[in-house]
């Protein structure tokens, strides 16, 4: 009796286990995350312009170290300047290829792999929003983001006209899974190296915040009578961090977490000059999405949308 | 479930371990955490702050018991995440800076038939302090960024995370060469722009300036930000030449004042 409740149990949190990985739901937002993500690429690669500026050896670039590495190799070479410039016109060909949907798995995986290289490459200009979006692209690489709202989609209705009655094949929820569990990890991450900071903890790190002069936007600093807003606005950032993880876990809490996050980040582009942060991040929030409320988004796009089956109430 | 089922979940298993010992940091001096002068002028700071201390020090310390823990599995989790590019460091603004920060490169030009002279630039930040910050700010952002990891990276290489007597007499050679980009890219801007055929660079400066940011609830007074806005407005005018008497070098770390902006030299090379 005790052996089969046991037995009983550990069943139940296979199957629950498998649900939570293996559910089968549908393309769409793994196909929004790759036009997203590949908009902001190519909106990142204009920021990195001109393209002497980071990608060729003489301009903003580390100096590069005798080691074994492909770079240190490329250079004895003579082959450094040329790299870098191959490394931008791959980026962008994959970024754009990501964006239209052609040849979407392998343009995931060329803005994948281009993105890890440029970090190699040159580290100086890359703020979190590109450690973010090769995080995200690392979860994208293991779905198939093309088989909706994309030309590979459109091209196979031309040449079998019979698909365009086919419902989108649907996928394992896992690599959107994992793209929850890394941004919660990132909020986490940030809220706790925030707690750390004693201006965070003493109320004033949002004033020294929004008075830098690299990155604030407007010329004029927040006046002494409003200094409540940012100590305010100075806790409800830390305690938003780090709950973010645990917020998401419950469809009622993920919204509130969400809608918070978006006034954040909205904030901050009004604010704060910090190049596509704010729109990445606030791009993955699409993996925080019902998957079949996103199928039914764009519904011009004459994709047929999925009836849900049962829509996963947790992340 | 299915082999494949089976397969997938160990990896992800793998990886979301890997991720997540990676987010965790090692202890660093630095980096303490220690209970803070409690704010006694703003109330919610006054009432939140006494909150937050204690629970800061207890997670620091669980964090450190981990780090730990898991020290033997940390090679394979920094190989995996070096090789993934997937490192989990996001202190953004964790610290931020007390100060508003500035850089500016200087030039010793040396001509067979002239003086050496010098000239100097204002290259950080690279949009205007007096302007709103909007379309081509997105561009130049990159190019702050660029400066912000240059120095962090240069401070750690030269300090080794601790504040150390500097020796004025200091080499080029002894320096960490992560300030060597910003030299040499704008040191070719100028040769390129600004030079006749027979002149060249004899020596570049990359300088480091800071100035106060009032704390919260003060501000600085009328006199103090004129005669910041004067500096700044003389180098947004273009690169200040000084050709009327010979070129004096500062002695390595040395400081000098202009209105309430410290520039200290941080970074050189003699050509």
């Amino acid at each position: 009796m005790k052996g089969s409740v046991h037995q009983f149990d550990v069943s139940a949190l296979i199957e629950r286990w498998r649900r939570f990985w293996f559910e089968e739901i549908p393309p769409h937002p793994f196909a929004l995350l790759r036009i997203l993500m590949g908009t902001l690429g190519l909106l990142g690669l204009l920021g990195l312009t001109p393209i002497s500026m980071f990608w060729t050896l003489d301009g903003l670039t580390p100096i590069a170290g005798g080691g074994l590495g492909l770079k240190s190799t490329l250079i004895r070479y003579g082959l450094g300047s040329l790299t870098g410039e191959l490394l931008f016109a791959t980026l962008f060909a994959g970024f754009a290829a990501m964006t239209v949907g052609y040849k979407s798995g392998l343009a995931v995986a060329i803005g994948f792999m281009g993105s890890v290289f440029q970090i190699r490459w040159n580290r100086l200009p890359l703020s979190s929003a590109h450690q973010v979006l090769t995080s995200v692209l690392f979860c994208l690489v293991w779905a198939d983001t093309g088989a909706v709202w994309s030309l590979d989609r459109w091209l196979e209705r031309r040449r079998r006209p019979a698909a365009a009655d086919e419902p989108p094949p649907t996928q394992p929820i896992w690599p959107l899974q994992m793209i929850r569990y890394q941004i919660a990890l990132i909020y986490l991450n940030s809220g706790l190296w925030k707690l750390f900071g004693p201006m965070w903890r003493e109320g004033s790190a949002l004033h020294y915040a929004l008075n830098l002069n690299a990155f604030r936007r407007f010329a004029h600093v927040l006046p002494p009578q409003l200094e409540w807003a940012a100590t305010l606005g100075t806790y409800v950032t830390l305690f938003w961090e780090i709950g973010f993880a645990f917020m998401v876990l419950h469809p009622k809490t993920r919204r509130v977490a969400l809608v918070l996050g978006v006034l954040f980040h909205l904030g901050l582009f009004l604010t704060l000059e910090l190049g596509p942060f704010s729109w990445v991040m606030i791009a993955s929030y699409v993996a925080f999405v019902d998957p079949y409320r996103v199928s039914r988004w764009f519904s011009w796009a004459r994709e047929k949308p999925i009836a849900a089956t049962a829509a996963p109430e947790s992340v | 479930m299915s082999k494949s089922q089976i397969v997938i979940s160990l990896l992800l298993t793998a990886h979301l371990a890997a991720i997540t010992l990676a987010a965790i940091p090692a202890p660093d001096p630095a980096f303490k955490v220690e209970p803070i002068q409690h704010p006694t002028s703003n109330d919610i700071a006054a009432t939140m702050t006494p909150l937050v201390d204690p629970l800061a020090i207890r997670i620091k310390s669980v964090e450190q018991v981990l780090w730990k823990l898991t020290l033997p599995i940390r090679p394979l989790v920094a190989s995996y995440t070096n090789i993934t590019g997937l490192q989990q460091y996001w202190a953004m603004f964790s610290r931020p800076p007390s100060s508003e920060q500035y850089f500016r490169v200087r030039y010793y030009v040396a001509s067979p038939s002239r003086r050496t002279w010098t000239a100097t630039e204002l290259v950080h930040p690279t949009h205007r302090h007096d302007r709103v910050r909007l379309l081509r700010s997105f561009r130049d952002s990159y190019e702050d960024k660029a400066f912000d990891i240059a120095f962090s990276s240069f401070v750690t290489a030269r300090d080794h995370g601790k504040p150390r007597e500097i020796d004025p007499a200091t080499r080029p050679e002894q320096l960490p060469d992560d300030l060597a980009p910003i030299a040499r890219y704008y040191g070719r801007r100028f040769r390129e722009t600004q030079l006749l055929s027979d002149e060249r660079i004899i020596r570049t400066e990359v300088w480091h300036g800071t100035a106060p940011i009032p704390p919260p609830g003060e501000q600085l007074s009328p006199v103090a930000l004129d005669a910041r806005d004067t500096v700044l407005q003389r180098y947004y005018a273009g690169p200040i030449e000084d050709r009327a008497r010979d070129a004096t070098k500062t002695p390595y770390h040395g400081a000098v004042q202009e209105a309430d902006i410290t520039w200290v030299l941080e970074y050189y090379e003699e050509q």
